[in-house]
């Protein structure tokens, strides 16, 4: 079943201390209600989603407050009993500009518990169910899950890829799901693997976290007949312990000798890609009708006082969860929504936890270094998991270039960071790639 | 909650540890040249010292003043790569030349090939090897007259087993007879050693004794002691790879080297009778041999190699596919590959030159193409040129075709199909 003889991996990459000691063994805790949730209706990918509620309304937990307004979004629902206060506009840290409604909760201080909340309806496909819980993709891309297992006719689906490898420093949200939830997590892979119809799975990880693979043969185990029932085959990869192991189109090449072409998804190889959060939230949809109202939230960083896994509704902010996790020990220069790598900085501590907020991370100092002229030592080069020439799209880019720069595929840049990551000379590679790929995208 | 300091900044957050800063690179080069440099100051003494200093002063200087009047910024000078520019110029000069040499040589390598061009990271040729051969074409003889190293120059020198030097007698000896003692006694300070002219010089009287041309002997004698003052000073033209050179075709390298009376240690002799080798590879292998301050000794210029490639500054592509192809080209044209690595500053250019990041290929298969051309070109400019020397033109000529070899191996990007990258 598992795969332990050769650990896989990918050509670049970078090897980031994985910070993983932070809350790797802290088990997953549950928020108490705040006073107040906010929760942004853009809570992942697409138009954000329009409120079916009006200020004043009474809301209970589980209840839709949101539908999608376009053909791609989620449905939004309340992850507390409360009022609805007033609707605002706040800028989540990927400085995308939201509509918000802030929820004032019934019972601030309670600990929510596992079954009060307003069911799902339960005569649909699993789909549907899928839908109606408003789960997204966890990863952090926000993509509606219902729509990305919605497979078209003339695209088939051979592999299902669940990604546990989490190789972003400091998170373990995913990684704590498995030592607690493993069984539960198998369940939900089983269901993706049966609304896909595929046979073959895939359960990556990488080894700094093998210790969770004796709770997931376990689950295997215990879940046998389950999968022989479905014919389902779940194979357990361990992964090299490497930056961006998760990233999917890596995943994918790494799994299964297939590359996504340029600009295509995954399915245009013949793959889908979860996370493993994702499935976890599919195994709640469909056996306890439980809508995506709460989530891990990996709150870490050298500057938190106690580094914890939380789960926490949708809508708590940083604030909520740095008092949960005792404060700081220092004030810190960075405060990061995700992972130091890829994640997002962020001022203002009312940020609230969204659908993808896999982790906060807070760190002592900014590093904040001067760049100094690119001396072409090529580090970013064998860094780039893509196989792009960093240095040169960025000169490219620097130079105004930007046609240029698309020309030399400056799109296919997963924006991982493992250039800038390496770069002696410090230079904000990436800054410039998402500058090029906008006005790139301008110019066309 | 007050916020007191809290940046904003595009991802990623952190920041890898093994490669903080250009200063941290040029730092770790000048660690790894210190062995050489330091074998340098031993085998040649103070002067070399002198040079070493020089240059990397003027480098320094010169990059300062520029950037200081024309850049108005003199940030760049923190980065430390005026001083490693300075240092490989003065490891690539003999101790003997000039101090006017290295000051021209680093103000050429750092106001032409580097700040003409905008400065570290836009220069097209490595501005050491600018530097160099700009006061190797311009100052020809004063670059040629090299040094013998503080070993050869020991008591304990053993010269070319005793058949040879009779063989060695007995020509000049037959050529004494033809009244050319003249030629016979230059011959012979070009070629030996101090004590090493003075024995010689006694066996060549002794075996010209009895082949009885007295009148001749006496001038032989005494034209070969007026030498030996000089020669004591100096060897000119004295680096085993010229000698090699100047021999042409038809003799193996180390039969040129003895039969010229090259002199080798007494260490070498000992290291090569145990481990069966020719004791020309040990003192070569080791630095004692003729040649610039730095580029005598393989084995230290392999041990700072050997620590850059394990900080990561260099990766093995360039070297090895130089070294492999110098060899294999060498070797197949009947030379003697090993001794030719050896020997000549091929050593000091291709794991230090050769390896400058700004005006090598990009990608490792650009860095193997550019090696192979080097290796190439120098076994060509060694071969059929008229200087001893090649590595160096080699690698000039190498960095001008960088932007090309670079243009032509981008990486396949995943998702494309080959050659779907322009």
């Amino acid at each position: 079943m598992r795969q332990n003889n050769k650990k896989l991996t990918f050509k670049g990459g970078v090897h980031p201390n994985d910070a993983k000691h932070y809350n790797k063994d802290k088990s997953i805790e549950r928020l108490p209600y705040p006073e107040k949730l906010i929760i942004a209706l853009s809570q992942g990918t697409g138009k954000p989603s329009v409120l079916t509620k009006e200020v004043g309304d009474k809301v209970r937990r589980g209840e839709v407050i949101a539908t999608p307004s376009g053909a791609i979004g989620n449905i939004i629902v309340s992850p507390a009993d409360g009022t609805i206060a007033e609707v605002i506009s706040i800028t989540l840290p990927q400085s995308i500009e939201s509509p918000a409604v802030v929820i004032k909760t019934d019972n601030p201080g309670k600990i929510p518990g596992d079954d009060d909340f307003v069911k799902i309806d339960q005569n649909q496909t699993p789909l549907e169910m899928i839908k109606s819980a408003g789960i997204v993709g966890m990863g952090g891309a926000g993509f509606p899950t219902h729509i990305k297992y919605s497979i078209p006719n003339d695209k088939k689906c051979e592999f299902f890829i669940v990604n546990a490898s989490e190789c972003e420093p400091c998170l373990c949200a995913d990684y704590r799901l498995l030592i607690e939830k493993a069984d539960e997590c198998i369940k939900g892979i089983i269901e993706c693997a049966k609304i896909l119809s595929v046979r073959s799975v895939f359960l990556a990880l990488e080894d700094n976290k093998s210790d969770a693979l004796d709770k997931v043969d376990k689950a295997l185990d215990n879940n046998r007949e389950l999968m022989t029932q479905n014919n389902v085959q779940i194979d357990v990869k361990v992964l090299k312990t490497k930056y961006p192991q998760g990233d999917e189109k890596n995943l994918v090449k790494v799994l299964t000798k297939r590359e996504v072409p340029s600009g295509k998804f995954p399915l245009d190889a013949g793959v889908i890609i979860s996370n493993l959060g994702t499935c976890y939230a599919v195994y709640e949809a469909i056996y306890k009708q439980k809508p995506l109202m709460e989530r891990v939230v990996s709150v870490t960083g050298d500057a938190i006082k106690t580094p914890k896994n939380v789960l926490s509704p949708l809508g708590a902010t940083a604030e909520d969860l740095i008092r949960f996790s005792d404060g700081f020990i220092e004030d810190p220069e960075k405060m990061i929504s995700g992972g130091p790598m890829m994640g997002f900085s962020f001022f203002n501590t009312e940020t609230p936890v969204v659908k993808t907020t896999s982790g906060l991370t807070f760190l002592k100092k900014a590093y904040n270094a001067k760049s100094t002229p690119c001396i072409s030592c090529g580090r970013c080069v064998n860094a780039c998991p893509m196989h792009l020439l960093p240095t040169r799209l960025f000169k490219l880019i620097k130079a105004g270039k930007y046609q240029e720069a698309m020309d030399e595929n400056l799109m296919d840049c997963r924006e991982c960071g493992c250039c800038e990551f390496i770069c002696p000379s410090n230079i904000d590679l990436v800054q410039g790639f998402k500058f090029g790929k906008k006005m790139g995208r301008m110019s066309k | 909650m007050t916020e007191p300091h809290i940046h904003i900044s595009a991802s990623p957050h952190i920041h890898s540890k093994k490669s903080r800063s250009v200063q941290t690179i040029m730092l770790y080069v000048i660690i790894a040249l210190l062995p050489t440099t330091i074998w340098g100051i031993i085998s040649f003494g103070y002067k070399a010292a002198i040079v070493i200093v020089t240059a990397m002063l003027a480098s320094v200087l010169t990059e300062f003043l520029i950037d200081k009047f024309l850049k108005h910024n003199t940030e760049s000078i923190k980065d430390l790569s005026a001083v490693v520019t300075g240092l490989l110029i003065a490891l690539n000069l003999s101790s003997e030349v000039p101090l006017y040499v290295p000051i021209i040589a680093s103000i050429f390598a750092i106001a032409v090939c580097k700040m003409a061009f905008g400065g570290l990271g836009n220069n097209f040729a490595n501005p050491a090897i600018g530097g160099r051969l700009f006061v190797m074409f311009s100052f020809a003889s004063a670059m040629t007259r090299y040094a013998t190293p503080r070993f050869l120059l020991s008591e304990s020198v053993i010269y070319p087993t005793v058949s040879a030097a009779t063989s060695a007698a007995t020509s000049m000896a037959t050529s004494a007879a033809t009244s050319v003692a003249t030629s016979a006694a230059t011959s012979m300070a070009t070629s030996a050693a101090t004590s090493a002219a003075t024995s010689m010089a006694t066996s060549a009287a002794t075996s010209v004794v009895t082949s009885a041309a007295t009148g001749v002997v006496t001038s032989a004698t005494s034209a070969a002691t007026a030498v030996v003052e000089g020669a004591n000073v100096l060897l000119s033209g004295a680096t085993p790879l010229s000698y090699i050179k100047s021999a042409g075709a038809g003799m193996g390298a180390l039969e040129t080297l003895e039969s010229a009376g090259y002199p080798f240690t007494a260490f070498a002799e000992k290291v090569g009778s145990a481990l069966h080798i020719n004791p020309y590879y040990v003192d070569a292998f080791f630095g004692n041999i003729g040649g610039s301050i730095g580029e005598v000794s393989a084995f230290l210029l392999i041990i700072g190699a050997v620590f850059l490639l394990c900080k990561k500054v260099i990766s093995y592509h360039i070297p090895v596919s130089y070294l492999a192809s110098f060899m294999l080209l060498t070797w197949v044209t009947g030379g003697n590959p090993i001794y030719g690595v050896l020997t000549g500053g091929i050593m000091l250019a291709c794991l230090f030159m050769a390896t400058d990041m700004v005006t090598t290929p990009i990608t490792h298969k650009g860095q193997i193409i550019f090696g192979i051309g080097c290796g190439f070109l120098t076994y060509f400019f060694r071969s059929f040129a008229s200087l001893p020397e090649g590595a160096s033109i080699a690698i000039l000529m190498m960095n001008v075709a960088t932007p090309l070899i670079d243009k032509y191996t981008h990486p396949r990007v995943m998702g494309h199909k080959k050659g779907g990258a322009k």
